[in-house]
């Protein structure tokens, strides 16, 4: 059953068509999701080691939205019961692979990439933020991500990530100050110790 | 750390980064805290970082721009939501085939002892009737009650989720927390496919929450075949 195709479907709403998914149209779930695409990747990326990751996280995110979408409250705003989804879907993702006893796919708190503060040095101290937080090593940005954008407490960020409360501290405090140089409200990190 | 442990200006910017996010030991952090307040360079380095998370508040802005998802990664999501929501549609009308089928089963049944009369000899509940298996898939009724279910609880036959990795990715897969415990499992055979029952806490306790999956169940692939809420 197809209820929202063609150019008709700009004109609904998302609780229309999540009425429409309920109602039997095949297409209206995928429609409402593709509405939010863009932004649910721009979280997912942020929220992730690698694009890959984003990726299969938000598959996963996307594929529990459609189990659940039958229990979703109409009155609250589908972007943002997506985006907690997909968010929780990144971290618990990040705790899952840290469990796994594979080659470390990034690298441990202390061993940051060798060439990292060359790239420092060499990015420009006019990025905005959303490039400077590329810029950060993987965990540090996570955790900076989680807590600071997101705003989950510490507490829960180390409970969704599978690590110590004050690992998630200190990685804040070193991305933070990392974001602090790349946007030039700091000097060098080795101008002060 | 005693008096004279305690650093002195120009603080380290890594201390004082520390400091800011609560990741010094409290007694430390508890003496530090006056000295840095003193210390004009030092404070100066706490406002940036205080800055920085203000500026980093801004990108909550739902509305803040961003790189538009690649058409790959679109084309893959439509794909498996898509894929998704007609394997559900799918799974809801078998269900629903299933429970008519029941249900005219019983009209039957009742229709016959009603014709019969009093003295019909209906079948007798005494009787050791062959048990039916848990194997015979939705359309046994008694494979999915919550006694049946219950009494999972404790055994393990996770068949090819046996492996710890396969598990946590299934679980996952179908919104369960991978650290939670799984209370019981069970090979089945859903309809005409091989499947799992995994039976896990419930929202609220004592509920229980039975997941019946596909063997093919992995971190990308649900393959959610039912799921029912008990108590």
């Amino acid at each position: 059953m197809r209820i929202f195709g063609g150019i008709a479907k700009i004109a609904v709403s998302d609780a229309e068509l999540l009425a429409a998914h309920a109602a039997g149209d095949d297409q209206a779930f995928a429609t409402l999701l593709r509405r939010h695409y863009d932004h649910l990747w721009k979280v997912a990326r942020r929220t992730s080691y690698s694009p890959e990751d984003a990726a299969d996280a938000l598959q996963e995110a996307l594929l529990s939205a459609h189990r659940t979408a039958s229990s979703f409250r109409a009155d609250a705003a589908v972007r943002s019961w997506l985006h907690t989804i997909v968010v929780n879907a990144c971290l618990d993702r990040i705790r899952r692979n840290r469990a796994r006893p594979t080659v470390p796919l990034y690298l441990e708190d202390g061993d940051e990439p060798r060439t990292e503060r060359n790239h420092i040095a060499e990015v420009e101290t006019a990025l905005d933020v959303e490039a400077a937080l590329e810029a950060l090593p993987d965990d540090q940005r996570v955790a900076v991500v989680t807590v600071d954008i997101e705003g989950y407490s510490i507490r829960e960020a180390a409970r969704r990530l599978g690590v110590p409360e004050g690992t998630v501290k200190s990685r804040c405090a070193r991305g933070r100050y990392k974001l602090a140089v790349l946007l030039g409200d700091l000097r060098d990190p080795g101008n002060r110790t | 750390m005693n008096e004279d442990e305690l650093p002195r200006p120009p603080y380290p910017a890594d201390l004082l980064a520390d400091l800011h996010a609560g990741a010094l030991d409290e007694e430390v952090a508890e003496r530090l805290w006056p000295l840095v307040r003193e210390d004009s360079d030092a404070m100066a380095v706490l406002d940036a970082l205080g800055a920085v998370q203000e500026r980093l508040r801004g990108l909550a802005d739902p509305d803040a721009p961003g790189e538009p998802m690649p058409a790959e990664v679109a084309m893959r999501l439509d794909d498996a939501v898509l894929g998704a929501v007609r394997a559900h549609r799918r799974r809801r009308r078998m269900f629903a085939g299933a429970v008519v089928g029941a249900a005219a089963a019983v009209v039957a049944v009742v229709a016959v002892v009603v014709v019969g009369g009093v003295g019909f000899p209906g079948p007798d509940s005494s009787t050791e009737g062959p048990v039916t298996p848990i194997a015979e898939g939705p359309d046994d009724a008694a494979a999915l009650e919550p006694d049946t279910l219950r009494s999972l609880v404790g055994s393990t036959d996770l068949g090819p989720l046996s492996d710890d990795r396969a598990l946590a990715d299934c679980l996952a897969a179908n919104g369960i927390d991978p650290a939670g415990p799984v209370l019981g499992s069970r090979t089945i055979e859903y309809g005409d496919r091989d499947a799992v029952v995994l039976l896990v806490p419930g929202g609220v306790p004592p509920q229980l929450t039975a997941v019946v999956v596909g063997t093919g169940c992995d971190a990308t692939h649900p393959e959610t075949l039912y799921v029912t809420s008990i108590g």
